[in-house]
C-alpha cells in the first residue's frame, strides 16, 4: 500500500514537472501521429485549449505551407521511430492564423508499455528574428563592400591573403576566389615591396594606429595602378585575425593633381612674364644707367688719351668706376635671368631676409618710379624657412608692387612701404608688407584673393590668388588686415627650417 | 656743384642728373674736350646756382626724384632762360620725346648713347645757346630803352611801328603833327638809331 502511495506521489510529481516544463511537450501516437497529450506550455504557445489540441492533428496547428502538413508531421514521427531522435524546425499557426517558428525534438519512448513519440517544442521566434537580422546585415555589409570603390583585403603578416573583399574585383580585377593561396606582394611593384615590407614589420608591433601607405599594384589587365592604402593590425581581433587593408586606386587623382600643378606652374610662369613685361621699361632704364656711364667713362678717357691730356692716376680711378658700373649691369642681368627661369617645385631651407633682398632691386625700381620709399625691418638673425625660393620671391615681389601701386595717388610723404620679417609662434616665420594706401575693401577683404578680382585697369587679377595658392602649397598662410596707420598689411607665414 | 674748367666763354655745360655714376661719367666725358662743366644732382640746386649772365646749354635727365626734367624745362621757360636743353632718357619712348621737342627741347638722346654723338650734340647746343644768349641780350637792351620812354612817346612809337604817318598819328592822338615829330626825334635819340626803318626793325625783332 505504501508502495502504491509512493507511486501515486511520483506520478503527481511527474505530472507537475510535465505541466511546468518550459518547453512545449506533445505526446503522439506512433502510428497515426495523433496528439494524445500536451502540457500547459503548448496551450500557452499555440493558443488552443488542451481539449481542442487532443482533437486536432499536427497539420491543423501548423503553418499553411505544404511542408508543414499533417502528412509531413507523420513522416517525421515515423522517422523518429525508425531512425531515432529527430531535431528540426517547424512552423506552428495559432487560432488567429499567426504563424511562428519552433524547434522540434522528437524522441521515441515507451509510456506504460506503449510506444509513443515525445515531442519537445521550443518557440524560436526571437532566435529566428535575430538570425534573419544577422543574415540581412551580412548581406548589407556585403553589398557595401561589393560596391565600395576601395579594395579590401585581410592579410597574414607575410602578405598571404586571408580574405579578399568583393570590391577588389572592381579595383584590381581579381575576384574573391583569386585571393586563395595568393600573396598580396605578388601584385605589388618590387620597388614598393622593399619599402612596404618594413612597414608591415612596424605594423605587427602596433595594433593601435592606422598606417597609410602608397604603392603600385598590377591590375589583372596588366596595367600598373597607384594605390593609397590604410592598414591596421587586427591580428588580435578574432573576427578579423590579420592585417586589414583598405586600398584605393588614386592613379587618376594623382594624374589630375599633377595636371593641376602643371597648370599652376604655367600660370605662375605667365604671371611672372607679365609682371616682367610691366617692368620691362623700368628695367631697361636700370640697365641703361650703368651702360651709359661706362660709355661716358670710356669716351672721356679715349678723348684725353687722344689729346695727350691723360693723368694716369685719374684714368685709373675712372676705369675702376667704369668697372663697377659694368659689374652692376651684370648683376641686374643675372638676377633677371634667375627670376625668369622656369623652375620646378622645390623645397629647400632658405633665409627669409635673403629672399627679400633677392627682389629688393626690383622693388626699388618700381618704388623709385613712383617716388615711394621702402623701409626694411628684417629680424636678426634672419628666420630660416623651407620653401621654393623662386616662388616665394615672386610672392614678396607681387605684394610689394601691389603696395607701391596702392600708394601712387598719395602725397609723397605717405608713400612708404614697410617690409618686416620675424618669427610667428613656434615652427613658423612671418613676413609682413605694409603700405599706406587706401586700405582693404570694407565689405569683405577676402574678395581680394579671388582669382580675377582686380582694381587695376590692365591687371589680370590673378596676382593675389596666385600668391595665396603658392603660400598654401607651402603649408603656410596668407592673409591681410588693416594697417595701424591706415593702409593695408599683408602677412604670410612659412614653415620654419629646423635649426641647424 | 662739381667740376669747372676755365676757358674762353663759349658757354657752360650744365648737367642735371640724379644718378651719381651717370653724373660723374658725363662730367668726365664733357671735360675731356675742354669745356666748362657744372654738374648737379637735382633741379633745384641747378636753379639756385646756375649763372644767368653766361651762355650755355643743359644736359637734363628726364626722370628724377623731386623736380623732374619737364618741370625744370617749364621753370626755365618762364624765367626766359636762353639755355638749349638736351634731354637724356633711359626710356626714350616716342610720346615723351615728342613732348620734349614740342616744348622746345634742343634734342632728346636715349641712354646709352655714343660719346661722340653726345659731344657733337653738346657743341651744337652751345652754339645755339650763344646765339640765344646774344638775342636775349639785345632784347633786354630794347626793353630797357622802351622803359625809358614816356607814356606819350610809347603811344607814338606803337603807331610808328604800325606804319602810320605823323599826320595820321597826330589826328588819332588829337595832337599837332609838330608835337608828333618832337616825340619821334626824342624816341630816335633814346634808341640811338638814325632812321625810322632801323627803329622799326629793332623793336619788332626784340618784342613779342
Amino acid at each position: 500500500m505504501v508502495k502504491h502511495q509512493d507511486a501515486d506521489r511520483f506520478q503527481a510529481d511527474y505530472q507537475l514537472v510535465f505541466e511546468n516544463a518550459n518547453e512545449g511537450i506533445f505526446v503522439h501516437d506512433c502510428e497515426s501521429g495523433a496528439i494524445l497529450m500536451v502540457n500547459e506550455k503548448v496551450v500557452e504557445m499555440t493558443g488552443y485549449t488542451k481539449a481542442e489540441l487532443c482533437r486536432l492533428t499536427v497539420g491543423d496547428i501548423s503553418g499553411r505551407s505544404p511542408a508543414y502538413s499533417a502528412a509531413q508531421a507523420v513522416r517525421k514521427i515515423h522517422a523518429a521511430v525508425a531512425q531515432g531522435p529527430q531535431i528540426f524546425e517547424w512552423v506552428f499557426c495559432d487560432p488567429e492564423g499567426k504563424e511562428f517558428p519552433v524547434e522540434v525534438n522528437l524522441k521515441h519512448i515507451e509510456i506504460n508499455g506503449r510506444p509513443r513519440i515525445l515531442a519537445l517544442v521550443r518557440d524560436i521566434t526571437k532566435r529566428k528574428a535575430a538570425e534573419n537580422e544577422l543574415i540581412k546585415r551580412e548581406a548589407y555589409y556585403r553589398k557595401l563592400i561589393e560596391n565600395s570603390a576601395d579594395g579590401i583585403a585581410i592579410l597574414a603578416p607575410d602578405g598571404a591573403i586571408r580574405y579578399l573583399g568583393a570590391s577588389t574585383g572592381k579595383v584590381l580585377g581579381y575576384r574573391e576566389q583569386d585571393g586563395a593561396g595568393a600573396n598580396f606582394f605578388d601584385w605589388m611593384d618590387p620597388a614598393d615591396i622593399r619599402r612596404v615590407k618594413p612597414r608591415f614589420k612596424t605594423l605587427e608591433r602596433d595594433d593601435e594606429t592606422v598606417h597609410t601607405l602608397q604603392f603600385r599594384l598590377r591590375h589583372k589587365d596588366g596595367s600598373w595602378r597607384t594605390h593609397e592604402c590604410s592598414c591596421k593590425n587586427l591580428q588580435h581581433d578574432p573576427s578579423i585575425n590579420g592585417i586589414l587593408l583598405n586600398f584605393r586606386d588614386i592613379t587618376e587623382r594623382l594624374a589630375a593633381e599633377e595636371r593641376a600643378k602643371q597648370r599652376e606652374r604655367e600660370l605662375h610662369h605667365l604671371t611672372r612674364l607679365s609682371t616682367m613685361g610691366e617692368m620691362a621699361s623700368a628695367i631697361a632704364h636700370e640697365l641703361n644707367q650703368p651702360f651709359a656711364a661706362v660709355v661716358n667713362y670710356l669716351g672721356g678717357s679715349i678723348q684725353r688719351l687722344k689729346s695727350d691730356n691723360a693723368d694716369p692716376a685719374q684714368l685709373l680711378k675712372v676705369m675702376e668706376a667704369a668697372q663697377t658700373q659694368a659689374e652692376y649691369a651684370g648683376k641686374i642681368i643675372h638676377s633677371l635671368r634667375g627670376f625668369l627661369r622656369r623652375s620646378t617645385y622645390q623645397r629647400a631651407p632658405a633665409d627669409l631676409n635673403q629672399l627679400v633682398e633677392g627682389v629688393s632691386a626690383f622693388i626699388k625700381i618700381r618704388a623709385d618710379d613712383t617716388r615711394a620709399t621702402v623701409a626694411y625691418e628684417l629680424a636678426s638673425p634672419s628666420p630660416r624657412v623651407i620653401c621654393d625660393h623662386v616662388l616665394v620671391e615672386q610672392v614678396i615681389l607681387n605684394l610689394a608692387l601691389n603696395g607701391i601701386e596702392a600708394m601712387a595717388e598719395n602725397p609723397p610723404e605717405r608713400r612708404r612701404l614697410t617690409i618686416a620679417s620675424g618669427r610667428s609662434g613656434r615652427g613658423a616665420a612671418r613676413l609682413t608688407i605694409t603700405d599706406q594706401g587706401p586700405g582693404l575693401p570694407s565689405t569683405d577683404p577676402e574678395v581680394l584673393f579671388n582669382a580675377f578680382y582686380t582694381t587695376k585697369k590692365d591687371g589680370l587679377g590673378i596676382g593675389l590668388s596666385l600668391c595665396r595658392s603658392i603660400i598654401d602649397s607651402h603649408d603656410g598662410r596668407l592673409w591681410c588686415d588693416e594697417a595701424a596707420g591706415g593702409g593695408a598689411a599683408f602677412h604670410f607665414t612659412l614653415p620654419a627650417a629646423e635649426a641647424s | 656743384m662739381t667740376g669747372s674748367n676755365p676757358g674762353p666763354d663759349d658757354g657752360v655745360v650744365y648737367i642735371v642728373e640724379d644718378d651719381e655714376a651717370m653724373r660723374s661719367s658725363l662730367l668726365w666725358l664733357v671735360e675731356s674736350v675742354g669745356l666748362t662743366v657744372q654738374a648737379f644732382s637735382n633741379a633745384s640746386d641747378f636753379l639756385d646756382a646756375h649763372d644767368t649772365t653766361r651762355p650755355g646749354c643743359l644736359v637734363l635727365d628726364v626722370r628724377m626724384p623731386g623736380m623732374g626734367g619737364f618741370e625744370l624745362q617749364e621753370a626755365l621757360e618762364s624765367a626766359r632762360a636762353a639755355l638749349p636743353i638736351i634731354f637724356v632718357s633711359g626710356h626714350g619712348d616716342v610720346p615723351m620725346s615728342v613732348r620734349a621737342m614740342k616744348k622746345g627741347a634742343f634734342d632728346f638722346i636715349q641712354k646709352p648713347f655714343n660719346s661722340q654723338t653726345m659731344l657733337d650734340c653738346i657743341q651744337a647746343a652751345l652754339r645755339e645757346g650763344a646765339t640765344r644768349f646774344e638775342r636775349r641780350r639785345e632784347q633786354a637792351a630794347v626793353e630797357a630803352k622802351l622803359a625809358q620812354l614816356s607814356p606819350r612817346e610809347r603811344s607814338v612809337l606803337d603807331k610808328v611801328v604800325e606804319g602810320k604817318s605823323s599826320k595820321q598819328i597826330a589826328h588819332e592822338l588829337g595832337i599837332s603833327s609838330k608835337t608828333v615829330d618832337v616825340h619821334r626825334a626824342s624816341i630816335r635819340e633814346k634808341f640811338a638809331v638814325k632812321s625810322v626803318a632801323e627803329l622799326i626793325k629793332m623793336v619788332l625783332s626784340n618784342t613779342s
